[in-house]
């Protein structure tokens, strides 16, 4: 339009034209860069999450063609993925991975003129049960010494005996699982031609200085026909699989005679049962059939006093092939890969039971199946040949299902949220629920918001309009002080003061909520009742001075009648007669949080809340009072909803530092991720649950990522709330801005 | 008075029986005293352990008389920040209170090609706490289980959440048993749920607290309450329950003898990781410091902040190591 409107009026100089655009231009560059950070922030945060979600993916590392024809019994591979190694009925023969040269084959010093029939490797650390043509099961150890020269690496295959189990006389194991626990416990369960089963269970004697003798106690499994698999857990269980597709379970313990339990595995149309195998840590069993069914069970213990456990369905995996024969599980964490006779390997994880992919070797038989040591790997033998595997898939255990949904874990009795992150050994199954951190959040912010909001708005009503502007002066600054107390210290004070004397205190602190409002309006009834002449002579507002004493007096009788109360009504223990109703009451608990936490957020909510209140147009009010209405009429029918866009933004920005709020919920709730709402015990927060954990969390592991993915979530819900403020903030102040 | 008295007597019975087992444990008569070599000056930093926090501090004011030039910064918020602390290099040692897993083992050769070098530096028992004014006797291991797991691994028939259902009687016997616990980084964490939960998974009651002080802390402010840390933690507020493997084993409170035997069964090494390349020299302020540990000097600081030191047979096997 005309250029000439944009000319600054007479008289401004240029200089001041010049600054009036650097300023411009400096805020506008500000504004950008701050929106700009923000989605840098948010886009960081997502990055950091979004490998969670994404798909497993292989890549073919090498092919090697074996020296010999022989059926290959058991594979797999070192931790640097350098050397490969197969056991045949000679030996273990040893591969380089890189050009698919043989470097040698060790034979176990106590196979003699035996050969080996049967292999089974998914004991840990190495461990390998070998059964032999005459009928023992040799333990022993795959082991790689790796030597660093340099920069180069060499690695050079040991194989050492461990120990040996006699199962029996001269009838060769065709079938067998080992178990060793590493340092003195091993047990071999096997099965002959005949199609006998025996369990044999040795121990070495623990000493300090030595090994100590190992000595082995066999025993027979009688009444089993059409055997097809079988495999233990070392410790509690020998587990078979039938021809006819039934499973059955024997208790072990030590060198007693297993007994047996039920058949826990019925006849699915008759379908031979394949394979069986527990996972990493011995919880879950894996059961596979002649077509592709492919099922885990998990012991669960009985219900009420019987220790006994017994053996309950979890998943039924869809593999989507034609016969699951051979199951390897990965030595790290829950996943395991069935093998078939089709040809083809698909990937699985117990706790989720999720596939992950199917990976076609070809159309013969695969013979034996593994993970490297890392699991990131997978070695497949097949028609003479093996084939080694990069896998890559780093967060196997996170789903939308397991982050968000009931999740069956191992030693469960049913799906549940839990959130148990880590674990000492690496057996542990990762509990990744979210869910109960964010009802820890929820749970925190509503009993914050409880206490903080009624306080905080009523307390500014009365300062902004009932208030001498005198004391107003000293109040408001003085409650805005209060925000600068830095959250940890009130954290602290509420964790290790305020805690035990609460516990010791409940009741008569309850009794303040009744209690105090109720003195006070007595009291402000007798003062109306003063004579007239007395209260025309006092100066204005004597009231507060009245009200204060009072105030306080009526907390000390809440607390003198606490112990009254508990006596009489509660039978003398308010936390028995909780326990009978059945809550329990803990020392760091949500009333202390309320506390605590309100105290952060009063301030906040107090002062935005006043404000509002008091840039009301002062003609408002003077009109109101002026129509006759009393100055309680006024300052709820004219000022409060004049000012609601202030007190709507104002509890969303305290709502807001509510569920972000750390340090306090760090200390002073105990951190534990329960769902239960009750007032008497604490929570886990998501905030608080970033801070305990992250330090802990393993770059750009799952851990990491999951927490990033909380942070990310915690973001999500306060823009989502902020934005929705905003608007309903813009509608009010749309509406009231005609007055 | 007679509530000073109490609290006195209580006081005296807790040094007791927390320092008994100190003032008769003497360090390997085998073990070298420590010899101080020239040159060694400069800066390191340690990332790790909580509960051996108090120790890497006394062993780097022992090794500072020595050294007077060395500086080292010492900093505990739990095992698990110890592994990542090395693979990023901010820290050269890295105490830890249970052994490295290996998913951490592999993230350390996924970076350097070689795995981390751990060193045995001492020898701990994690005691269970009680307020000093539970008349609890002694506590099975399986009891221990249904007391803090919610799998109860120890194939105990019922949960407990009461003292009652322990065998305390009067005011006791209703009350509920309130749960105090370590932060999951903790090492400490680990190795209570690996061994006296038999691998099971805590009850979601068990309040996380960020270091051994204050599990000690919280337990001496509440009357019902119950917790694990390590011994050295030991404080007038507090009591340790006798613990047993089984129902009909002798208990103990974990004394040198019981540790190494087996009778106690909470005992554990302390390690201290360090990033060592193969054939290669070290850093002359972590070799000395890690020779330092392993020295009669080193060990007796080990007994003065109340954990066990090592045999010498470990001594000897640690220190090849550094070659």
């Amino acid at each position: 339009m005309n250029p000439k409107r944009e000319r600054a009026p007479i008289g401004v100089t240029p200089w001041a034209r010049l600054l009036d655009q650097v300023g411009r231009w400096a805020i506008t560059v500000g504004g950008i860069g701050v929106i700009a950070a923000v989605l840098g922030i948010f886009v960081f945060v997502a990055g950091e999450a979004w490998p969670l979600f994404k798909d497993a993916s292989i890549e073919s590392l090498a092919e090697i063609r074996l020296s010999s024809a022989e059926n290959v019994l058991a594979t797999g591979t070192d931790p640097y993925l350098e050397v490969a190694f197969v056991i045949g009925e000679r030996g273990v023969a040893f591969y380089r991975v890189f050009d698919g040269v043989r470097i040698e084959t060790l034979i176990p010093g106590k196979l003699g003129d035996a050969f080996i029939t049967s292999a089974d490797r998914s004991a840990a650390e190495g461990h390998v049960g070998l059964g032999t043509s005459d009928g023992r099961v040799l333990g022993v150890r795959v082991d790689f010494d790796v030597t660093f020269s340099e920069d180069a690496r060499s690695v050079v295959p040991r194989l050492r005996d461990v120990d040996e189990h006699r199962l029996f006389q001269t009838a060769p194991v065709t079938k067998v699982a080992y178990r060793n626990d590493g340092s003195s416990v091993s047990v071999a369960f096997g099965l002959n031609d005949r199609g006998e089963a025996a369990y044999s269970y040795g121990a070495r004697r623990k000493s300090l200085v030595g090994a100590g003798r190992f000595r082995t106690t066999r025993f027979d499994l009688a009444d089993i026909d059409g055997v097809t698999s079988l495999t233990t857990d070392g410790r509690r269980y020998l587990v078979i699989g039938t021809e006819d597709g039934r499973a059955i379970a024997w208790t072990i313990n030590r060198r007693e005679q297993p007994t047996r339990m039920e058949t826990f595995r019925r006849s699915v149309d008759g379908v031979s049962i394949r394979a069986t195998q527990f996972l990493f840590g011995d919880e879950t069993l894996v059961v596979g059939d002649d077509e592709g069914r492919i099922e885990t069970w998990i012991p669960v213990r009985g219900a009420g006093t019987s220790a006994q456990a017994s053996f309950k369905p979890v998943r039924f995996l869809e593999g989507g092939m034609r016969d699951a024969r051979h199951i390897a599980v990965s030595g790290r964490d829950k996943q395991f890969a069935v093998g078939g006779n089709s040809g083809s390997v698909t990937l699985h994880h117990g706790t989720t039971g999720q596939t992950f992919l199917a990976h076609r070797i070809g159309d013969a038989p695969v013979e034996a199946v593994a993970y490297s040591p890392k699991v990131d790997a997978l070695v497949t033998a097949s028609s003479g040949r093996i084939w080694v595997t990069r896998l890559n898939n780093p967060h196997p255990e996170v789903t939308l299902q397991t982050l968000f949904g009931e999740v069956m874990y191992e030693g469960y009795a049913r799906p549940e949220h839990v959130w148990q992150s880590s674990g000492g050994s690496d057996e542990f199954e990762p509990k990744l629920g979210l869910v109960p951190l964010m009802f820890g959040t929820a749970k925190g912010t509503l009993y914050a918001m409880l206490f903080a909001l009624p306080l905080a708005v009523l307390a500014a009503i009365y300062t902004s309009e009932f208030l001498r502007p005198e004391i107003r002066n000293y109040v408001k600054p003085a409650v805005e002080l209060m925000a600068s107390l830095p959250s940890v210290i009130l954290g602290f004070l509420a964790g290790l003061w305020l805690a035990p004397r609460l516990e010791s205190g409940v009741v008569g602190a309850m009794l303040l909520f009744p209690v105090v409002p109720l003195v006070v309006v007595a009291a402000a009834w007798g003062w109306r009742r003063l004579p007239r002449a007395l209260l025309i002579r006092l100066p204005d507002q004597a009231e507060i001075f009245y009200l204060i004493p009072i105030t306080l007096l009526a907390g000390g009788l809440a607390f003198l009648l606490g112990p009254v109360v508990e006596q009489t009504v509660m039978g003398g223990s308010f936390r028995d007669w909780l326990l009978e109703g059945g809550t329990r009451y803990d020392q760091r608990n949500c009333l202390v949080v309320g506390f605590a936490m309100g105290f952060a957020v009063v301030p906040i909510i107090y002062t935005i809340c006043e404000d509002a209140l008091s840039s009301v147009p002062g003609h408002l009010r003077a009109g109101s009072l002026a129509l006759g209405a009393t100055p309680w009429q006024t300052a709820i029918r004219v000022v409060l909803p004049t000012a609601s866009p202030g007190l709507f933004s104002a509890t969303m920005i305290g709502f807001g530092r509510a569920v972000g709020e750390t340090m306090i919920v760090l200390m002073a709730t105990g951190n534990t991720p329960i769902l239960d709402w009750s007032v008497f015990n604490g929570m886990r927060t998501m905030s608080a649950n970033i801070a305990v954990e992250i330090p802990e969390a393993p770059h750009e592991g799952t851990l990491y990522r999951v927490l990033f993915l909380t942070g990310l979530l915690l973001s999500a819900v306060t823009f989502v709330l902020n934005t929705l403020a905003e608007v309903v903030r813009q509608r009010l102040r749309d509406r009231y801005s005609r007055i | 008075m007679l509530g000073w008295r109490c609290v006195c007597g209580a006081f005296v019975l807790s040094l007791f029986t927390g320092f008994a087992v100190a003032q008769t444990m003497q360090v390997d008569p085998r073990l070298e005293p420590y010899e101080r070599v020239s040159g060694i000056s400069g800066s390191a930093s340690s990332i790790g352990s909580d509960t051996m926090n108090n120790m890497m501090a006394l062993w780097l004011e022992g090794f500072r008389k020595y050294y007077p030039n060395v500086k080292i910064q010492i900093e505990g918020k739990g095992s698990s920040t110890a592994p990542p602390a090395l693979i990023a290099g901010t820290a050269q040692f890295g105490p830890m209170s249970r052994p490295m897993k290996s998913t951490e083992v592999d993230k350390f050769e996924g970076q350097f090609q070689y795995p981390p070098t751990e060193l045995r530096t001492s020898l701990d028992a994690l005691a269970v706490f009680v307020h000093k004014d539970n008349p609890i006797a002694a506590l099975t291991l399986p009891e221990v289980d249904a007391i803090f797991s919610k799998t109860r691994k120890g194939n105990s028939p019922e949960g407990i959440t009461t003292w009652g259902q322990v065998g305390l009687d009067g005011q006791w016997a209703a009350a509920p048993i309130s749960l105090y616990g370590r932060n999951s980084a903790s090492g400490t964490y680990g190795f209570f749920k690996s061994n006296a939960l038999y691998k099971g998974d805590y009850k979601d009651q068990v309040k996380e607290q960020p270091g051994s002080a204050s599990v000690v802390q919280g337990i001496t402010e509440d009357l019902y309450g119950i917790g694990y840390s390590g011994i050295g933690y030991t404080t007038s507020g507090v009591r340790v329950v006798p613990l047993s493997v089984e129902k009909g084993e002798p208990s103990s409170v974990g004394s040198l003898a019981d540790v190494v035997d087996g009778v106690y069964p909470l005992g554990r090494f302390l390690y201290l990781y360090i990033n060592k390349a193969p054939g290669k020299p070290m850093d002359p302020v972590v070799r000395e410091f890690c020779k330092y540990i392993f020295s009669k000097e080193g060990q007796e600081v080990v007994i003065k902040d109340g954990y066990m030191p090592v045999p010498y047979e470990v001594v000897s096997e640690e220190l090849a190591k550094l070659q």
